[in-house]
C-alpha cells in the first residue's frame, strides 16, 4: 500500500481503536493487522502478568482475567467468553457481553472446533452451515480450542463481533498463544 | 463569585436526589425483569453445574441494571478468594479476606458499603468502584461456596432492594445441587 492511501485508513484505525468512531461505519479493512498486534501485545503482557499469581489449576479465574483483559483492549470484539466441553453438550463459562446461551450442542462453530481440534474463523456467520445464533448482533467469530497436555479439548474460546469478516490470522495467531497461557502449558 | 457555587451545588444536589428517587421505582422492575429472564435461561442447563449459572447470571445482571459498574462472583477457598465468572473491568484475580468480600464470607451475611473509600480493609482493584454490596451463596450445609459482589462508580448505589432480590436470586446457583 501506498503511503497516500495508508493515510486515512490509520486515523479510521485510530479514531476506532479510541471509541471516537461509530463502529459500524468503519469496516474491517480499515482495521490495521499492525494495530491489532499492538493490542495483542499489550493485553498478552497484561494477561501473563495477572496470571503469574493465579494457580495454575484455577481455570476460571484464569479464563475471567482473560476474557476481562481481552474485551477491554479489543475494540473488534462484540463478546468474548469461554465455553466447557461436557458430554453431550457445551455450557458457557466466564465471558463478557450480552446474555448468551448457557448450553449449546455440539453442532455449532464451539463443537466444530473442539471436534477437530483446530482454530475455527467464520467470516460471515449467516453463511455458516449449523451456526447457533445466540445474539443477532453477531456477524463473525471464531472459536479456540483449548488443549490440556494429553491434547484433549476441555474448553473452547469463543469471540463474536459485530463486524463482517473481523478475524484473520494474526487474531488466531495471538489469541492461541494466549490459551497456553490460560491453560498453564506455557509457565 | 458565590453565586456560582451556590447554583452548582443546588444541581449537583437536585441531580443527586431524581438519581435516589428513580432508582427506587426503577430498580424493584429491574430486578424482577431480571429475575424472570435468569430463571427462564437457568431453565435448559443440567442440575448442580455452577459456572454456567454464576456467568448467566452475571450478564443478565450487568447487562440490564444500569448502575452496575462491575459485577462477578469471588469463590471462597481456604486463605483467600479466587475470582470467578465476572463482567466489568479487570478485577483482582485473588483477594484476601480482609476486604468487603471476605467480611461477608466470614459472616455469611450481606454486606452494603455506601461508600468504600471509608471502609477499612476495603481492597482496591480499580479507583473507579465508589460502593458495593457482597451477598454470600451458602450451600445446604451453610457452608460459604463464593460470594457475589457488585460494584456501582456512584456513591451510595445500593440498598435494602438490591439487597433483597440477590439474596433472593443465591439460590437459582445451586438449583438440583445435592
Amino acid at each position: 500500500m501506498k503511503a497516500d492511501r495508508d493515510e486515512p485508513i490509520k486515523t479510521a484505525a485510530k479514531a476506532y481503536c479510541e471509541g471516537k468512531l461509530v463502529p459500524s461505519r468503519v469496516t474491517p479493512e480499515d482495521f490495521f493487522e499492525n494495530e491489532k498486534a499492538r493490542l495483542y501485545n499489550k493485553a498478552t503482557t497484561e494477561i501473563t502478568d495477572r496470571l503469574s499469581n493465579v494457580d495454575r489449576n484455577a481455570l476460571i479465574a484464569r479464563m475471567a482475567t482473560t476474557a476481562a483483559v481481552l474485551k477491554e483492549n479489543m475494540p473488534h470484539y462484540f463478546w468474548v467468553g469461554f465455553y466447557f466441553c461436557g458430554r453431550e453438550n457445551m455450557t458457557v463459562g466466564p465471558y463478557q457481553g450480552p446474555p448468551a446461551c448457557a448450553i449449546i450442542p455440539y453442532g455449532g462453530v464451539c463443537g466444530e472446533a473442539a471436534d477437530k481440534k483446530i482454530t475455527i474463523i467464520v467470516p460471515n456467520v449467516h453463511e455458516k452451515v449449523g451456526h447457533i445464533a445466540c445474539d443477532d448482533r453477531s456477524n463473525s467469530e471464531m472459536v479456540v480450542p483449548l488443549l490440556s497436555r494429553d491434547s484433549s479439548v476441555r474448553a473452547v474460546f469463543d469471540v463474536d463481533s459485530a463486524h463482517l469478516d473481523a478475524f484473520g490470522e494474526g487474531d488466531q495467531r495471538y489469541v492461541e498463544s494466549l490459551m497456553g497461557i490460560v491453560m498453564g502449558n506455557q509457565i | 463569585m458565590i453565586e456560582p457555587l451556590f447554583y452548582k451545588i443546588d444541581k449537583l444536589l437536585t441531580k443527586r436526589l431524581l438519581i435516589i428517587s428513580m432508582e427506587k421505582a426503577e430498580k424493584e422492575r429491574l430486578y424482577q425483569e431480571s429475575i424472570k429472564e435468569i430463571k427462564h435461561e437457568l431453565e435448559t442447563l443440567e442440575k448442580g453445574i455452577i459456572v454456567p449459572r454464576m456467568a448467566t447470571m452475571v450478564a443478565v445482571l450487568k447487562n440490564k441494571i444500569p448502575y452496575y459498574f462491575w459485577c462477578g462472583f469471588y469463590f471462597c477457598e481456604e486463605t483467600e478468594l479466587i475470582v470467578g465468572p465476572y463482567q466489568g473491568t479487570l478485577a483482582c484475580p485473588n483477594i484476601t479476606y480482609k476486604g468487603v468480600c471476605g467480611t461477608s464470607a466470614n459472616k455469611k451475611e450481606p454486606v452494603v458499603v455506601p461508600n468504600v473509600h471509608e471502609f477499612p480493609g476495603h481492597i482496591v482493584c480499580d479507583e473507579a468502584s465508589q460502593s458495593e454490596i457482597v451477598v454470600p451463596l451458602l450451600d445446604k450445609a451453610g457452608r460459604v461456596i463464593a460470594v457475589f459482589d457488585v460494584d456501582s462508580s456512584e456513591l451510595n448505589a445500593f440498598d435494602e432492594v438490591d439487597r433483597k432480590y440477590l439474596e433472593e436470586l443465591m439460590p437459582l446457583l445451586l438449583e438440583g445441587d445435592d
